[in-house]
């Protein structure tokens, strides 16, 4: 969650000139929050600070985190916490890979150069999955425990809110909100089913 | 149920009795196996279902497994999820091949098919997605093109879900029978599904042929019988994959195969059934036949016994049937032995031991049989006197003399047959040629039976007549030889003789007595028999005052038959009592006819002596005469009373007091006795006619007439003269004191008309008739 903060910060830091911040809470039918969802709004991406770094960690035969943003190029280590060896892949058109059997004393990076959802799967541990999705934009944040994620330095940027969640009951898994000049705060109801 | 014979009674009997005892235990045990064989089926039925219901779900699984570790392996997640159509198609091959599955296809996430070449319609893919969205690992029966399907579907991840791999197996045509295959006994196996609540199908003509399974209502049941009952039926609900659907699996088993092992048994069953039964039948065919075979022989024996063959039966064993036998042939020795007795007996004297007369008769029987044209000629040796000597020597002495006198014959005539033919006479019967040697031989029996004999010592005089009769004499008389032979010891007898022939003409006809009484029976119904009327005349008055009535018979073929002919015989035969009573009857009518024509007489009656001892002449006498008795007389002979004096006498009294008057008949002709002129009732006496007759000539008649007359005065008796036949003897009767007088000096017996008639001529002058009386 921390790197999560800190990608917003980023991203906020990225674009010092454009003030403007969308809060967006998100609520399934009976008003619950939805964590774990992706929020953005359309946005030209500048180029990637090679800084930066997104991290997907195995730990605990899980991944984490369960949902990572990341803006198209953008480079995602996936560091391996767990005394057992993993086999991570995805299928992922234009974002396909595959980490053969590591360890944790071995560092693996993917590159990530299309935008799309990467669904990642450990060959060996059915149970772990997660998402990254790649995002042709610089406003874009994941939903917190509250359902509530923060887009900030919006100053020009144009065209309806996109939420998305890997579970969501809507088609592609995500929908479009337009959102009036001058909004601070939006919310959005989206229903997520359990994994399939 | 009559038997009539006590073998087949046994046979049926037993054998129906084992018969029925065995078909209960037959149709018990038969039933019983059916019972069991029915639930052991059943309960066969019920384990291969399970059994069955088992081998399904393990094929679903391994169909599951194989489409697991499919839907797992990475390379065909990376295929799948890269849509690398032919990897895909490969791989469903290989597995395909490698479990030999009908189809197997892959659905991705766009709703493409891949490996199942137009299997699979677009409605099946829609049926698939929302089937399939609801579950992890679906399995069930699927409808492909019409054709039914066993199918499971996994999905593929990659990690998320990118697709379905779906396995199937066929359930048509092979895919079920293989699956049967699988079960211990030879299960058919039958797939039948519906949409929603539409009508069942399946295989062919599905609808039908479930209805005959499972009736109207089709549902899930463990084990059952089908409608029409030929076969076991187990239904099973399957699961689908389309909640749609519902299917039944339904197992069937035919009773008939079912039963086949038990049938086996059924036969053999029945076969020793009938085996047992034949030997039961058999066996009570022997049973009954040993029972009945010696009980048969007694039957038969028993048979002969009756008809008078000496009989036995063989005895083997100690059984109760043996034992009876034993009895039976003891029963059949004493009656032999009691036949020969009796016979014996029959044929012997038992005092002497001698043959008796039936025996002696026998023997001429079969000397007469032998037809040797001899002459038969029985001797009866008479013992003279024979009760006398008895009563002197005993009974043991005189049987010892007779038995002595038989050996004696015996000696002298060895060819004879002796035996006792009467108490006092021996009797041989022998065969002769000649008369002469007869004679010789008489005569030396006679003399041998006429010496005296020592019997214990003690001399003893016998004397002896012989009788002497031949077969020939006998026809004639209508006697037995023997019996001839018996008559002419009387006769001999009678000669003085000590040997005599039997002299036939002597003997008389004793036919001719029998004959004679039947012929006065029937005499006295059509009027042969009258009573004629002579007049009593009283010798003092000078007139006819009473009549005696006299019996008179004239036979229409014989003519005239004299009282001496008919009435000793009467007597003898015991005639006279209703001959009697007949007289008495009519002269008690012809006295009221005698009245009524102004003649009022007594009327006399003679009385056979042998009557007078009679109580029942005596009881119909009184009873006639009740009221009359006065007019009528018995006439009474003195020999009435010699036999038993008193209840002659006894009865003569009743009569008396009766008023019956009684005379004295015939006196002086038997044996005249004055004990009883004094003691008999009467009031009348008759001398006898042999003292009138001669009255006129004999000085001597004329003294006994007169002392007569004198004597019965003096005992208050009147006095009857008969057989006057003279005026000169009337004179002297009269002159002598006499009282009446009867003959024919005054009229002979006549019928009634003509008495009646005479009477009227001349009642009180008699002696106009004399002239003709003397001449007749």
């Amino acid at each position: 969650m921390i790197r999560l903060y800190s990608l917003c910060l980023a991203l906020l830091c990225a674009a010092p000139a454009l003030g403007q911040e969308l809060t967006v809470r998100v609520t399934n039918g009976s008003g619950e929050p939805v964590a774990q969802a992706v929020i953005s709004v359309p946005g030209s991406l500048p180029a990637i600070a090679a800084d930066v770094t997104y991290e997907m960690a195995q730990q605990g035969l899980q991944f984490d985190p369960f949902v990572l943003v990341v803006p198209r190029g953008a480079n995602v280590v996936f560091p391996n916490r767990d005394r057992v060896r993993h086999h991570v892949y995805s299928f992922a058109r234009g974002n396909a890979f595959e980490l053969e059997l590591y360890g944790r004393e071995q560092e693996r990076s993917v590159q990530f150069d299309a935008e799309g959802n990467v669904p990642i799967g450990c060959n060996i541990h059915d149970n772990m999955i997660a998402f990254i999705r790649v995002v042709e934009t610089p406003h874009a944040a994941v939903t917190d425990s509250n359902g509530q994620a923060v887009l900030t330095g919006l100053t020009g940027a144009r065209g309806p809110v996109t939420v998305w969640h890997p579970y969501a009951d809507a088609a592609d898994n995500q929908v479009s909100i337009d959102w009036p000049d001058g909004t601070s705060e939006l919310d959005v109801i989206l229903d997520v089913h359990g994994r399939r | 149920m009559p038997f009539r014979s006590l073998r087949t009674k046994f046979a049926i009997i037993y054998a129906g009795l084992f018969a029925l005892v065995m078909l209960a235990a037959a149709g018990a045990a038969f039933y019983t196996v059916q019972r069991s064989a029915a639930r052991l089926v059943q309960d066969e039925m019920a384990s291969m279902a399970a059994v069955f219901d088992r081998i399904w779900v393990l094929h679903a699984r391994q169909m599951g497994d194989a489409a697991d570790i499919l839907s797992r392996d990475f390379g065909f997640r990376a295929a799948v999820a890269t849509r690398d159509v032919p990897t895909i198609e490969s791989a469903l091959d290989n597995l395909r091949q490698r479990f030999e599955f009908d189809v197997a296809f892959v659905i991705d996430q766009q709703g493409n098919v891949i490996g199942a070449d137009g299997l699979v319609a677009a409605d099946d893919i829609a049926m698939f997605e929302t089937s399939l969205a609801e579950r992890d690992a679906a399995g069930g029966i699927v409808l492909l093109e019409g054709a039914a399907f066993h199918a499971v579907a996994r999905p593929v991840r990659a990690p998320t879900h990118v697709g379905w791999v779906v396995f199937a197996y066929s359930l048509s045509g092979q895919g079920l029978a293989e699956l049967t295959n699988l079960s211990a006994i030879p299960l058919q196996a039958s797939l039948f599904w519906r949409s929603g609540d539409g009508e069942w199908g399946g295989t062919q003509d599905g609808g039908r042929v479930l209805h005959n399974l499972l009736g109207d209502a089709p549902a899930q049941q463990p084990v059952g019988y089908s409608l029409d009952h030929t076969r076991l039926v187990s239904a099973l609900t399957v699961s689908t994959l389309s909640s749609d659907v519902s299917a039944l699996l339904v197992l069937q088993y035919p009773v008939a195969l079912a039963m086949a092992p038990f049938r086996t048994m059924m036969l053999g069953l029945l076969a020793a059934g009938l085996a047992g039964l034949a030997i039961i039948l058999v066996g009570s065919w022997l049973i009954a036949r040993s029972l009945s075979r010696p009980i048969q022989a007694l039957d038969r024996a028993a048979g002969r016994l009756a008809r008078g063959e000496l009989s036995a039966v063989e005895v083997a064993g100690q059984d109760e049937i043996s034992r009876l036998a034993n009895s039976f042939n003891a029963m059949g020795e004493q009656i032999a032995a009691r036949e020969k007795r009796i016979t014996h007996m029959a044929l012997h004297d038992p005092e002497t031991g001698l043959p008796n007369l039936q025996a002696l008769e026998a023997e001429v029987d079969a000397l007469s049989a032998d037809g040797s044209g001899e002459d038969i000629v029985a001797i009866t040796i008479g013992i003279d006197r024979f009760h006398k000597v008895r009563g002197a020597i005993g009974f043991e002495l005189s049987s010892q003399m007779l038995v002595d006198l038989a050996r004696r014959l015996e000696c002298l005539s060895p060819e004879a047959r002796i035996g006792r033919v009467s108490t006092e006479a021996l009797g041989l019967v022998l065969s002769v040629a000649d008369r002469e040697a007869l004679a010789v031989i008489a005569g030396q029996i006679s003399d041998m039976a006429n010496q005296p004999v020592s019997l214990r010592n003690e001399p003893v005089d016998r004397h002896a007549t012989l009788g002497l009769a031949s077969l020939a004499d006998a026809r004639h008389a209508g006697l037995t030889v023997i019996e001839c032979a018996g008559v002419a010891i009387d006769q001999a007898r009678t000669r003085q003789d000590r040997i005599a022939w039997f002299d036939a003409d002597a003997y008389g006809d004793p036919t001719r007595m029998l004959s004679l009484m039947s012929r006065m029976s029937r005499g006295l119904d059509a009027g042969d028999l009258f009573l004629a009327y002579q007049p009593k005349f009283d010798l003092r008055t000078q007139t006819i005052t009473a009549c005696e009535a006299l019996l008179r018979w004239i036979d229409p073929e014989r003519g005239f038959i004299g009282p001496d002919d008919f009435i000793p015989m009467a007597e003898e035969t015991g005639h006279i009592l209703p001959l009697t009573e007949w007289v008495l009857d009519r002269a008690i009518t012809d006295q009221v006819r005698m009245k009524a024509a102004g003649h009022d007489l007594q009327v006399s009656i003679n009385i056979s002596g042998r009557l007078i001892s009679d109580p029942r002449f005596i009881a119909t006498a009184l009873d006639r005469l009740a009221g009359r008795a006065g007019r009528i007389c018995f006439e009474i002979t003195e020999t009435a009373v010699i036999d038993n004096p008193e209840l002659a006498l006894s009865h003569m009294n009743r009569l008396r007091e009766a008023g019956v008057s009684m005379s004295i008949d015939d006196y002086g002709a038997g044996l005249s006795s004055l004990a009883y002129l004094r003691s008999i009732p009467a009031q009348e006496l008759k001398i006898d006619k042999a003292f009138v007759l001669e009255l006129e000539r004999s000085q001597g008649d004329r003294l006994l007439v007169k002392s007569t007359v004198d004597l019965a005065h003096s005992l208050g008796l009147k006095v009857v003269a008969e057989g006057v036949e003279s005026a000169e003897a009337a004179a002297i009767l009269a002159g002598m004191g006499a009282d009446y007088a009867q003959g024919y000096h005054f009229g002979k017996p006549m019928p009634l008309t003509d008495f009646l008639a005479c009477l009227k001529a001349s009642p009180a002058s008699p002696d106009r008739d004399r002239p003709r009386n003397a001449a007749g």
